[in-house]
């Protein structure tokens, strides 16, 4: 069984192996510190002048690997916390997502930039967020954030390797320490090559009694409610896209239409966020199927607090998610 | 009076922490603030101090590591004092017991259909009752009770019963109500007793026409339809007998029948599907509309009429009350069919029908063997 967090180190050290164009780059990444969630752990020792701590200049150091791309390599980005975003926004706005149309299609900027997102851990307001929605939409680059139910390993390496599109990947930071789930009722769809949608069930035959679309950290709450709604005799549906945009339409609409009452979940903030886009899309195709309107989760409009209990009111955990689906079925 | 001494949480990254060296020894007196040992995450040691004064009573040793909010110790009042019933009523207290007798499914379902769940937990003391149980419980023991506790009954669906709908025209009620989402039927009455414990499409048939009046006073049902369309003298007596008990009536409409601008109806008309109410036509009460029966613009029907399937009429008709019409009958242009007149099927009216009328259709068919 591997973690959340060693698949993203063997997708790291698988990439860094497979290809000398590969490098890493960000702070304390280098051992023996291995970085702040020990995803780089080993790698400097392993793939000697390939990963480089750099200086506390976000802004600065995306635009080295920014150009870095530009000329053939590469690179992986580590930003330590996502809330550190904001700092290399110009970076990733005006020309990473910019080069390859300003370039007429004569550059490629293959660049990943990683980031740890979430709040549950008591990390305060500015270590907390997940800012990922402030990038779904933005033209020219992906957003990845997959579960723990993927394999993130496999993502990862692709986000690398094989697309040529600036990728932002998003890591829910409770995810780290969780095995991939197993389970006889899961489906992956393919629809964005190389970022599968998953599909977990929690019943073997006939229809789903709710539907219920996440990503990231959801997971985490999501996973273990379906064995516990298995035993009420709910069948419930979760389904996580891995890639947040492009969003995987067919897929969602596909699972969207076998049920009548849906439940979209997200950790960011309400208010503008994928929930929105996602329950649009939802509502242009399905509405005549509909028993009822569209429930949505999300954290409150907030600054998230550090003391565990208000932080807990503030984001969405399995007890909101657990009412929210119960509420859909009465 | 005991107070516990549990683990503090240290650090946000951390559920639990070392006890490094007990600072105070089992069973000696503490005060309140006394430091009485000493924890350590991997970042910073912490001074645990005593919250009330007392006897310290150690529950875990030095060296052991121990999760965030566990007890450490207890602090009791007098010296030697036997602390193993407080600690058992706590454990009690914090742990969660599962007694359940049903799931949430059940729970559920039951509250839809009015199914006592303390009732049946009694009959099936074994196990978790399921949902089937419930469904099963319910067929044997419907008391035509729809209990359904709604914090915004305007947003259910109207609970319909029907009324002498053990037949053919029940069935087709029955049909036309489960395809929409704003009524649902509840149950059947019938004076057939040979029908009567039994169901169709899932809904009871409870007993005989005469219980709706007790049905009403419950609280059973939102309106009631009347499914008996072969005699006419019947559907009018019912529905009159029905409005003297202040029984309210529904309008049931198949989906697939088009209702136009500037319809207006009274109530307990059943139009089935594929029909055309075409715009600024008006019905009384009590109709029945039998398949793709189209009423065209400005016609006028009264109360407790009955058309077969694929009557016609052109616009601006009038048409009484208690007329019945057969199959396929056309009715020309501003014509006035008077009340209580029967139309045969097939029948072309080309001129005005004087109330109390029949219409008799000469038919020349023969019918031979083939050469």
């Amino acid at each position: 069984m591997a973690s959340y967090l060693m698949g993203l180190q063997s997708g790291l050290a698988e990439s860094l192996a497979a290809s000398e164009k590969v490098l890493v780059l960000g702070e304390d990444l280098v051992d023996p510190y291995g970085g702040a969630f020990k995803v780089t752990k080993g790698l400097s020792t392993r793939f000697p002048g390939r990963v480089f701590n750099t200086p506390i200049c976000e802004g600065g150091f995306t635009g080295v690997a920014v150009g870095m791309a530009l000329r053939g390599y590469r690179p992986v980005v580590e930003i330590m916390f996502g809330d550190f975003l904001t700092l290399c926004t110009d970076q990733i706005v005006n020309h990473m997502a910019k080069f390859p149309s300003m370039f007429n299609g004569q550059v490629k900027v293959p660049l990943v930039i990683r980031t740890p997102m979430g709040g549950g851990r008591g990390y305060g307001a500015t270590h907390s967020q997940s800012l990922e929605k402030m990038f779904l939409g933005l033209p020219g680059i992906k957003v990845v954030a997959p579960s723990h139910v993927h394999t993130v390993s496999e993502i990862l390496q692709h986000a690398i390797l094989v697309d040529d599109d600036p990728v932002l990947f998003i890591e829910n930071k409770v995810l780290y320490p969780l095995d991939q789930p197993d389970s006889v009722y899961m489906e992956q769809s393919d629809e964005i090559p190389g970022y599968p949608t998953v599909a977990f069930r929690n019943f073997s035959s006939g229809k789903p009694d709710v539907t219920v679309f996440a990503y990231g950290g959801m997971s985490r709450e999501i996973v273990p409610l379906l064995e516990k709604l298995h035993n009420d005799e709910l069948n419930v549906t979760a389904v996580f896209p891995s890639c947040l945009w492009p969003i995987p339409e067919e897929t969602l609409v596909r699972y969207g239409a076998q049920c009548d009452r849906l439940l979209i979940c997200e950790e960011g903030s309400v208010g503008f966020n994928w929930g929105s886009e996602i329950s649009a899309l939802l509502y242009d195709k399905l509405w005549r199927n509909l028993n009822a309107p569209i429930a949505r989760l999300a954290a409150s409009s907030q600054v998230i607090p550090a003391a565990r209990h208000l932080e807990a009111e503030v984001l969405v955990n399995t007890e909101k998610i657990e009412k929210a689906i119960w509420e859909l079925m009465s | 009076m005991n107070t516990l001494v549990r683990m503090p949480s240290l650090n946000a990254n951390e559920d639990q922490a070392i006890v490094t060296d007990w600072l105070v020894e089992d069973g000696a007196p503490v005060s309140r603030g006394t430091e009485i040992c000493i924890v350590e995450s991997t970042k910073a040691t912490h001074d645990v101090s005593a919250e009330e004064g007392g006897f310290l009573r150690h529950l875990v040793s030095k060296g052991q590591v121990v999760k965030n909010n566990q007890p450490l110790a207890v602090i009791t009042a007098t010296s030697n004092e036997d602390y193993t019933a407080y600690l058992a009523a706590l454990e009690q207290a914090e742990s969660v017991t599962s007694n359940r007798r049903w799931t949430k499914k059940a729970e559920l379902v039951a509250k839809k259909i009015g199914v006592d769940l303390n009732a049946l937990a009694g009959r099936i003391p074994d196990r978790v009752i399921s949902e089937a149980d419930v469904l099963a419980f319910n067929k044997t023991a419907f008391e035509g009770t729809d209990l359904l506790e709604d914090a915004h009954p305007s947003l259910r669906p109207q609970r319909i019963l029907l009324i002498g709908g053990g037949g053919g025209g029940g069935s087709v009620t029955l049909d036309a109500i489960s395809r929409v989402r704003h009524q649902r039927a509840v149950g059947i009455l019938d004076n057939n007793a040979a029908l009567h414990g039994k169901t169709m499409m899932g809904v009871p048939i409870i007993g005989p026409n005469s219980m709706a009046a007790e049905l009403w006073t419950n609280g059973s049902f939102d309106a009631a339809i009347i499914c008996v369309t072969g005699k006419i003298d019947d559907r009018a007596a019912i529905f009159d007998s029905l409005k003297e008990q202040g029984i309210r009536f529904a309008n049931v409409i198949d989906p697939s029948t088009v209702v136009k601008s500037y319809v207006s109806m009274g109530e307990g008309n059943l139009i089935m599907g594929n029909g055309y109410l075409a715009p600024s036509c008006t019905l009384g009460d009590n109709n029945f509309l039998a398949s793709h029966a189209c009423i065209e613009h400005d016609s006028k029907v009264g109360s407790h009429c009955t058309f077969g399937p694929r009557t016609t009429t052109s616009g601006a008709v009038t048409i009484g009350d208690r007329v019945k019409f057969g199959m396929g009958v056309l009715i020309e242009p501003y014509l006035i069919i008077g009340d209580n007149s029967l139309i045969p099927s097939g029948c072309v009216l080309t001129n005005n029908v004087p109330p109390n009328s029949v219409i008799k259709v000469q038919h020349s068919q023969t019918i031979k063997g083939r050469d």
